[in-house]
């Protein structure tokens, strides 16, 4: 912390990506802003709201007679989660949203045959746990645009809301989408549910 | 307080994209100097056509500051005037597409605030493309 800069202002929008869990994460520095981050990392389609993260701390407090306020206070409980509305429907995105419960299947077009994929939902209680993050811009004071990285090192996706299916509003169908940090025991204290990556400009040579 | 007329004008000559099409008239203003001629109209003192090529010019129409007067975040007009309407519309797109989104190390983000309108000069007939962003600007 220092004299307030108004380089570190950042305004962006974000681009999720997934992974199976345990993925390597992309490296800060061969992984420009807005590169492929190899590996197994997929990116996430278009999405139709802001992305948003929230960081929940559950709080007990010591409390003693001889004061009016609360001595101690420490965290017993704690969860991130992310919330965005993907904007594409398909069967592969839905699957995505819902922990993955079904495979899709997908026929190609043929003789007499349309091309269809088909996926479900429903009887399947394990949930898939995934390697998610999600990738802004931070342009330095030198107008080099950098990665601003989040990563959840494992979580799991559910769908958050309706599908609404309406041709009397003005908005297309979306699919809400909520992922919920696991803690990643194989992590040090402090990073088991997320770490966030500033590049904050270029190698020095 | 940061000159916004002067930041958005150094960012959108930097774009080559743009000033592929409009070179450097972009002004700041509300209709661009009495010497240009989008069209082949006749310059009086030549006596010959004259087609100056598209042009954009732009204005601060409304906006202001966020609470610590960190960031500028005006509403600026521009309008795209073009020999045609359609040549102002493609030079309104590509606008478009280096604003929209847009960033460098003073403007922190473009964000078009109104689709492009094809309108008329009332005096001149000339076509031009009206539109709107909304610039967030770094005030340092």
């Amino acid at each position: 912390m220092a004299t307030p800069s108004v380089t570190s202002i950042v305004k962006t929008g974000a681009v999720l990506w997934v992974a199976p869990s345990g993925e390597s994460k992309p490296d800060e520095t061969s992984v420009a802003y807005g590169g492929d981050w190899g590996g197994n990392w997929e990116r996430v389609g278009y999405t139709k709201e802001p992305l948003k993260m929230k960081y929940d701390s559950e709080e007990a407090e010591v409390e003693v007679e001889e004061e009016l306020a609360a001595v101690k206070r420490y965290r017993n409980k704690e969860g991130v989660t992310l919330e965005t509305v993907l904007a594409e429907l398909t069967a592969e995105y839905l699957q995505l949203a819902a922990s993955n419960q079904d495979t899709v299947d997908e026929t190609a077009a043929g003789g007499s045959q349309k091309p269809y994929e088909e996926t479900g939902l429903g009887g399947e209680a394990i949930l898939t746990e995934k390697a998610w993050g999600f990738e802004g811009l931070y342009v330095d004071s030198s107008g080099n645009e950098e990665p601003i990285r989040v990563f959840v090192h494992k979580g799991t996706a559910m769908i958050n809301g309706e599908l609404e299916f309406s041709q009397k509003t003005d908005d297309y169908v979306g699919i809400p989408i909520q992922i919920k940090a696991l803690s990643d025991t194989t992590q040090s204290a402090g990073q088991r549910l997320v770490l966030m990556q500033r590049v904050t400009g270029e190698a020095s040579s | 307080m940061k000159d916004v007329h002067k930041t958005i004008s150094e960012f959108l000559l930097a774009q080559t994209t743009l000033t592929a099409k409009v070179d450097n008239r972009i002004w700041v203003g509300s209709e661009p100097p009495s010497s240009y001629k989008p069209t082949g109209a006749t310059d009086r003192k030549a006596y010959k056509p004259r087609d100056d090529g598209p042009a954009i010019v732009f204005k601060v129409r409304g906006g202001g500051l966020d609470y610590e007067d960190a960031v500028l975040s005006p509403s600026v007009q521009f309008k795209i005037y073009g020999r045609t309407a359609i040549n102002a519309d493609v030079v309104y797109r590509v606008l478009c597409d280096v604003l929209h989104g847009g960033h460098d190390d003073e403007i922190l983000n473009g964000e078009l605030e109104m689709l492009g309108q094809l309108l008329y000069e009332p005096d001149t007939d000339w076509p031009y493309i009206m539109t709107a962003f909304r610039v967030m600007i770094r005030n340092s």
